[in-house]
């Protein structure tokens, strides 16, 4: 290359210069197809959940705030002729709780939404056979409440409650609202400030636990008063973490009552 | 040159150089979201976003940072150093809107507010496994906004090259902390070892060229220094030069290049006004002595760049023993007629 020299603002390129810039431009552009490729393979961790973002849905059922707000569905009867509901926890939009809100409803309308019939609008997020619902409009996604009137009725929504005692169980706290739908991913370490975040603003936090056949068993968290422990758990989110508290099955939920103070500790992976 | 300050300075050249940047760029998302698009549909478009826009800005860093080491070891690759602002400035939007697009959708819309979040949601500064990797992150873009909106030659001349040269060194720094950045987040959540082997080959490059073009500067240096005569330095025979090249040699501070052109030699300094760039491994191009990273121009005798343009660098003296070029090794004032030797 005796005397060949480049000069940017000259607008020839020396032969030589030339090649190995025509060579360059030819691997350049193969790295970075095959490094896209190579990058978009390493992801593997994104879960089937779903969020049915832009498809409101009109839903009514029986509303409970324990364990945390949901509204109760009536699914149908089951072979020996009992009503099967389904649980669906309420989220708000964004990474918000709903229980501010209802609170709100109810001090406005004077009324309480606790065993009512309630219509409310919003959006299905779910996985794993569980659902959660999400009040898109935020308190204008409450259609309709009326009371029961009657006691067989009144009778029939009472939640199935089976205690089954103290356990401590291995997993990772997640958002629930991010969990089963609304990212996808929504757990792991990526996820963790966003799970932070939600569970910070009052989406009920959910332990998700991997047992040995690889199935995922949800808990939701409360305290061993009953009581939210949104800002308790914070510090131990999306990473694996043991809860070891009373254990409850509320209708087709199971739910984990954890003293904040003793009964979360962290684990090795 | 600086005579005066435009935007942009376009030539064919420029054009060409950003038009296989979109080409690139271009390239790269539509691999990745194809690919991720057919094995992964159930994917969060605003999360693949991220990742694409994020490991595009790193394929991107790691280009910026090869480019330097591999012009100083074969000239051939010089054209790619011309226009290697507009790369950086790339590699700038790129990462910025990874990084908003991570703000919004992971901290907006909450109960705090997104920036304060960033550093709060995630408190588990002193764990390495959880640690809270996007701070880490945001630092780079920090810095990457500050050299981005220093890139011009404005900024260059008005802060002077050596802090610029310094806080332009600050690359290095956000090298680290994006590479942190991804080991301690993305790499903690997936168990595929393909980013990890990526950015290892990526790392190896990087750290292989640097080492190698600093190795072939010092052993020049090293050799050079050998040369050494009462006070003056050797610098060789004259008949040891390429017509129009230099030769350089170490005066323990800095290089000094020394040109032939014709049968005229003539010393000045081997950093370039503009960015520092290597004079000596410049021609004589017009009578001038001309800058290998962007043109800039110095005329032979007084190290000045020719009217309208200000530049200037320091000259030296030489002197000719026998057939032999020898060089005063301390600096003339920049800008001032040093002697030259003419045969
Ligand atoms: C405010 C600044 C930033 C924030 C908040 C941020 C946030 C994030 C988050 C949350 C992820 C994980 C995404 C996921 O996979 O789910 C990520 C990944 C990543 N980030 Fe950033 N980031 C920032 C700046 C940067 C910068 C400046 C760079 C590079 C120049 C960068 C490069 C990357 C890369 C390469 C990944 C891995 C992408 C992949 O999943 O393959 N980030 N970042
Ligand atoms: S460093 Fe830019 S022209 Fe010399």
């Amino acid at each position: 290359m005796k005397n060949e020299f480049y000069i940017g603002y000259i607008n020839k390129l020396p032969k030589q210069t030339a090649k190995t810039i025509k060579k360059s431009i030819f691997v350049l552009i193969f790295v970075f197809v095959a490094s896209g490729v190579v990058i978009a393979l390493h992801h593997q961790k994104v879960s089937n959940s779903k969020f049915e973002l832009g498809q409101l849905s009109t839903i009514e059922g029986y509303y409970f705030n324990e364990p945390v707000p949901m509204i109760k569905l009536l699914e149908g009867k089951d072979i020996h002729g009992n009503h099967i509901f389904k649980s669906i926890p309420l989220v708000n939009y964004a990474k918000f709780g709903v229980e501010e809100l209802v609170g709100i409803y109810e001090e406005e309308n004077k009324i309480s939404l606790q065993g009512k019939k309630v219509k409310i609008v919003g959006t299905y997020l779910y996985d794993d056979g569980k659902a959660l619902f999400e009040l898109t409009k935020r308190a204008e996604s409450i259609l309709e409440v009326s009371s029961l009137n009657d006691p067989a009725i009144k009778e029939m929504i009472q939640p199935k409650i089976e205690k089954l005692g103290v356990n401590s169980i291995k997993g990772e706290i997640v958002d629930s609202k991010c969990y089963f739908g609304a990212m996808r991913p929504g757990f792991g370490k990526t996820h963790r400030a966003c799970a932070v975040r939600c569970i910070s603003g009052g989406i009920p936090p959910v332990l998700a636990a991997t047992n040995y056949s690889g199935e995922v068993n949800y808990f939701l968290i409360r305290g061993s008063e009953k009581e939210a422990i949104n800002k308790e758990v914070l510090p131990y989110v999306a990473e694996p973490v043991r809860l070891t508290g009373e254990l409850v099955k509320i209708d087709d939920w199971m739910v984990i009552y954890v003293n904040p103070k003793s009964g979360i500790e962290r684990v090795k992976n | 040159m600086s005579h005066q300050y435009k935007a942009i300075h376009w030539n064919p050249q420029k054009k060409a150089y950003d038009l296989l940047i979109v080409l690139l760029i271009i390239s790269y998302l539509l691999a990745f979201v194809g690919v991720s698009a057919i094995i992964h549909p159930n994917l969060d478009p605003v999360n693949l976003l991220i990742r694409a826009f994020g490991s595009l800005s790193l394929l991107l860093l790691h280009l910026v940072l090869i480019i330097g080491p591999l012009c100083r070891l074969s000239a051939r690759f010089l054209p790619m150093l011309y226009n290697r602002r507009h790369l950086g400035v790339s590699t700038f939007l790129i990462a910025a809107f990874h990084g908003i697009l991570s703000l919004i959708q992971f901290h907006a819309y909450g109960d705090s507010n997104m920036l304060i979040s960033l550093f709060t949601a995630n408190t588990q500064y002193t764990s390495l496994a959880q640690f809270p990797f996007q701070v880490l992150g945001f630092f780079a873009l920090i810095i990457l906004f500050f050299m981005a909106a220093t890139s011009h030659d404005f900024w260059l001349k008005n802060l002077g090259q050596n802090f610029w040269k310094r806080l332009h060194m600050l690359i290095y720094l956000v090298y680290i902390l994006v590479i942190m950045h991804v080991m301690l987040g993305v790499i903690q959540l997936e168990s595929s070892p393909l980013l990890v082997i990526f950015l290892c080959i990526g790392f190896s490059l990087v750290i292989g060229l640097h080492l190698l073009a600093g190795w072939k500067e010092v052993k020049l240096d090293r050799q050079l220094q050998e040369l050494k005569d009462d006070g003056y330095l050797l610098v060789g025979s004259i008949n040891s030069w390429e017509e129009g090249k230099a030769r350089i040699v170490n005066n323990g501070k800095q290089r000094i290049a020394i040109f032939k052109n014709g049968n005229e030699f003539s010393a000045i300094s081997n950093r370039c006004a503009h960015q520092g760039g290597p004079l000596g491994e410049g021609q004589v191009i017009d009578g001038l002595i001309t800058c290998p990273w962007h043109g800039y121009q110095y005329r032979t005798d007084d190290g000045c760049s020719p009217p309208p343009f200000t530049e200037k660098v320091s000259t030296f003296n030489l002197q000719l023993l026998g057939d032999k070029i020898l060089v005063d090794p301390i600096p003339n004032q920049p800008g001032t007629k040093g002697e030259q030797v003419k045969l």
